[in-house]
């Protein structure tokens, strides 16, 4: 296999040019979460309640909300609750359904039905339900949360899984193997795994965008992190009270959920479209 | 076609008894005792020994649940705790509310989506297209909660135009409806274009053209027909999604309904009426789900023969 | 003349599909038009059609001439009376080309309706009585009948009925047995023939099968990249075949009695559309092949009712 050079495989992932530019405003968000206490001109919890309410100005760039807080510096700390949420949640989710889909797939039988009914159960609830249930029965916080959205998303994880590895199960390159000898365990990093995973990936980055949606619904209902940690939904449930008189306090949350997710999907579509072409490609 | 639907109703049976399980379980899986779970705090030892005698509480798990499961049949589903009123009571007064705000929000999805799909395919990559699926791509990636605040914030306060919450008058469901259609308006406009884009490109199009039959004649009654199919598969998918959606709803603008009712029992530890809540919530999706395989199968006579082999 | 393409040149983008066509058919004749995958048949009867605007292509030059009419400047709308209903075509492959939603019967309803204003109860008698004449076993059972439930050969029935349903003058058949058995195969062929002889329809019958072609049309069009090398009555291009191209198609035909091994195939493969050789597009592959085919491209040279398109035929050497 010849080695690409790394930037090229990465503007490979890019085919078109909106799929790069989200691309890299995902990268600014990440970086704007990351280096939060830097980056931000306020402390998120430095409250002030003199300035309460104050709409967008030179010294608060969103303005401020009811305790006299700078909403920018609480929408970037909020990033960090909200992207580590995200992605902590969705890789928890993959990594357990690739393994139980994995299981199932290879080893039919009982162990595929038996797993596979314990996973469809989530199936029958919807996602938001479920995660509020979850998050009730284990207490309001940040871990409940990821666990909660883990669970809502292990179900795809594992159905896709199963399903690669069933199918690839089938192929002659996995007979082959077996017939030289290679145990089964072999044969599932190896040769099935690195497969099957493609798309699985695909579907996780998009997924994040759903799971940042979710996290930021749990927020609202006072499930998700507690204050005075900020979180998007938090935000938005407590300005909700000042709707009228301070709608910046829920707008700007807002809006950076919808720019997440949009920036995810369409990096995702991005890269969804560029494997197909390599897929294509690689078959002609 | 009736054996299909008789087919399908039975699959459906084992399943009410896997999710009527969990429903049932929640109860035990919540940390502490689950006599607290199921009574006030402070209440007497009487009180409690008859709760444990009520609900079997001494008995194994099997035993709960198929006592549990006798009285849902009698209709009794508990009593809840804060409100004190028979659980089946509160959730039969709410669920005409969110019946009235699903169902007119899965009309208004698809309606208004198969519409804008079914445009854009007719008139793929001008502006048109690009237009109307930006917007709904914008739909989709917004939280419903935030969208319902917006339309609040704008046309409730700023245009007077429709009352922001409750449910006294039916204008008041204009917005919740619009807040949730939006969402699934989204998803109905880009499947419905990729499948009338695919479905345009197979033989029998063109051999309908072939036949002499007009352009706009084949778009409407052939393509889009075909097209439909696997709009309503994804539909009957995200039934879940358009009740989740619904639920946050009602909460954000106030309305009564089965989802403001179960977020209050959540927050209340009204464990109760949280089971009810979530039983009738869970039933809704698997019927949601049956609905949209009849139609499916009503529409596309190769499933239906494809399920007896 | 029933249908007469003359000089037809059709343009796809940079592309030129077809360079240059000439053929024609009567009433009561059958024109077989043959050649490899990637020669131009399926775009002449696109052509013919006037289908070329919905794939994307256009008529760069030459006419088609329908009874008369020329079809290149006909508008779309008189375009659609003449589909389906004077002109027809039965597409290759049985399994795609019908709705899968709706039912047959009505599927060739639809085009009685259409081209012949009848009403729903008279297109239906029609449609039974038009699938009885197809030889499609209990037509009131099969019309309720959606396509999945047939077999491939009676739904290629049903297309042929449906074509026949507008009373056409002319069939263009696309390869209409490519996609069935054997067996079935010289039974769709037979009827397309008796429809012809009984009717005096005129059919372009295309196919890449030249034993189909000497057995059952009257006249053959050989093509070659976009353009007919040779064309003239099959008596006569089979007893005298000119074109290094058509010889070689009619010895790749398999007789009974060959010796084993001695089936042939043309060395060598069609050219891409972006890769034509220069000169005669045939010159790569051709046996008899001199030094000005790969310079200039052969015209056209018609003698006794017959066209071939060769430097060996030329009438004038250069």
């Amino acid at each position: 296999m010849s080695r690409t050079h790394p930037l090229k495989s990465l503007m490979l992932l890019t085919p078109t040019p909106t799929s790069a530019v989200a691309g890299f405003a995902l990268v600014v968000l990440i970086v704007l979460a990351v280096f939060a206490p830097w980056i931000s001109p306020y402390p998120y919890d430095v409250q002030n309640l003199s300035i309460a309410n104050q709409a967008p100005s030179a010294l608060h760039w969103f303005g401020t909300d009811d305790f006299g807080r700078d909403v920018l510096s609480r929408v970037i700390f909020g990033a960090r609750t909200s992207l580590s949420v995200s992605l902590v949640s969705i890789a928890l989710s993959l990594s357990g359904g690739v393994v139980i889909g994995a299981l199932c797939g290879y080893l039919g039988g009982w162990v595929d039905r038996l797993g596979m009914s314990v996973v469809d159960i989530t199936w029958f609830f919807p996602e938001i339900l479920l995660a509020l249930l979850i998050v009730a029965i284990l207490g309001p916080g940040s871990q409940s949360t990821i666990i909660a959205i883990a669970i809502a998303y292990l179900a795809q994880f594992t159905r896709l899984t199963r399903t690669q590895i069933i199918t690839l199960k089938r192929q002659t390159y996995v007979e082959a193997s077996l017939s030289m000898g290679a145990g089964p365990l072999h044969i599932m990093m190896r040769r099935l795994l690195p497969n099957a995973i493609a798309p699985v990936l695909v579907v996780a980055m998009l997924s994040t965008g759903n799971a940042i949606l979710l996290e930021a619904t749990l927020g609202f209902f006072g499930m998700g992190a507690q204050p005075p940690v900020p979180s998007w939904g938090g935000m938005m449930s407590t300005g909700s009270a000042q709707l009228f008189n301070a709608p910046w306090v829920i707008l700007w949350p807002g809006i950076f959920v919808a720019l997440s997710v949009v920036f995810i999907n369409l990096f995702g579509d991005g890269v969804l479209r560029a494997l197909d072409v390599k897929a294509r490609m690689r078959t002609q | 076609m009736l054996g299909y639907a008789i087919r399908r109703l039975l699959a459906l049976v084992p399943v009410f008894f896997v999710v009527s399980g969990v429903v049932f379980l929640v109860v035990h899986l919540v940390p502490g005792d689950p006599v607290d779970n199921l009574i006030r705090a402070g209440s007497s030892p009487e009180q409690r020994a008859e709760i444990v005698a009520r609900y079997g509480l001494d008995r194994s798990l099997i035993e709960q649940y198929v006592t549990w499961l006798g009285r849902l049949v009698s209709g009794d589903l508990g009593t809840a705790i804060v409100m004190r009123r028979p659980v089946a009571t509160l959730i039969w007064d709410n669920l005409g509310y969110s019946l009235s705000l699903g169902g007119l929000a899965l009309v208004f999805s698809a309606v208004a989506g198969i519409a804008a799909g079914a445009v854009a395919a007719s008139y793929r990559d001008r502006w048109i297209d690009h237009g109307l699926m930006g917007f709904s791509l914008l739909g989709s990636t917004v939280p419903t909660f935030w969208l319902g605040l917006l339309m609040i914030m704008l046309f409730a306060v700023q245009l007077g135009w429709v009352p922001v919450s409750g449910a006294r008058h039916w204008t008041s469901l204009i917005l919740p409806v619009l807040t949730v259609g939006l969402g699934g308006t989204a998803l109905v406009a880009r499947v419905t274009r990729i499948a009338m884009i695919e479905t345009a490109r197979e033989d029998f199009v063109m051999l309908l053209h072939a036949k002499g039959v007009s352009r706009w004649n084949i778009q409407i009654r052939h393509v889009l027909r075909h097209a439909l199919i696997p709009v309503v598969t994804i539909l009957s998918l995200r039934i879940g999604l358009i009740i989740g959606g619904a639920v946050t709803v009602e909460y954000v603008f106030a309305r009564p309904g089965l989802g403001s009712l179960l977020i209050r029992a959540l927050s209340q530890r009204d464990y109760p009426l949280v089971q009810g809540c979530l039983l009738f919530l869970a039933m809704a999706v698997m019927l949601g789900t049956l609905l949209g395989d009849l139609l499916q199968a009503a529409m596309d006579p190769r499933q239906r023969d494809e399920a007896i082999r | 003349m029933l249908l007469s393409v003359e000089n037809l040149r059709i343009g796809f983008g940079p592309l030129e599909p077809l360079v240059g066509v000439d053929l024609g058919v009567d009433k009561g004749e059958i024109l077989g038009l043959v050649g490899e995958s990637g020669s131009g048949k399926s775009m002449t009867a696109m052509s013919v059609m006037g289908l070329l605007p919905l794939m994307g292509g256009r008529i760069k030059q030459g006419r088609i001439v329908f009874d008369g009419t020329d079809l290149t400047g006909l508008g779309e709308k008189a375009y659609r009376k003449l589909r389906g209903g004077r002109i027809a075509l039965i597409t290759q492959n049985p399994m795609t080309s019908l709705d899968p939603v709706v039912r047959v019967g009505r599927q060739i309803d639809q085009t009685a309706e259409l081209h012949l204003g009848l009403s729903r109860k008279a297109a239906k008698a029609r449609t039974i009585e038009l699938m009885d004449r197809m030889r499609i076993p209990a037509p009131l059972h099969t019309y309720e009948l959606f396509p999945h439930q047939l077999s491939g050969g009676l739904r290629q029935r049903i297309v042929i009925a449906m074509a026949l349903a507008g009373d056409p003058d002319l069939l263009i058949a696309d390869e209409p047995t490519t996609a069935l058995d054997v067996t079935v195969q010289a039974q769709i062929i037979q009827l397309l023939v008796e429809l012809v002889r009984d009717r005096g329809l005129g059919l372009v019958l295309i196919t890449h099968d030249m034993g189909v072609i000497g057995q059952t049309c009257d006249r053959v069009a050989v093509m070659y990249c976009g353009r007919v090398v040779e064309y003239g009555p099959v008596a006569t291009i089979f007893d005298d075949p000119r074109h290094p191209y058509t010889k070689a198609l009619i010895s790749c035909i398999p007789q009974v009695g060959m010796a084993p091994g001695s089936l042939t195939g043309i060395p060598g493969m069609v050219p891409s559309a972006r890769d034509m050789p220069p000169g005669c597009r045939f010159n790569p592959r051709c046996d008899s092949v001199m030094d000005i085919c790969r310079a200039r491209e052969p015209q056209i040279n018609t003698e006794a009712g017959r066209s071939v398109a060769c430097f060996l035929y030329a009438g004038d050497r250069p």
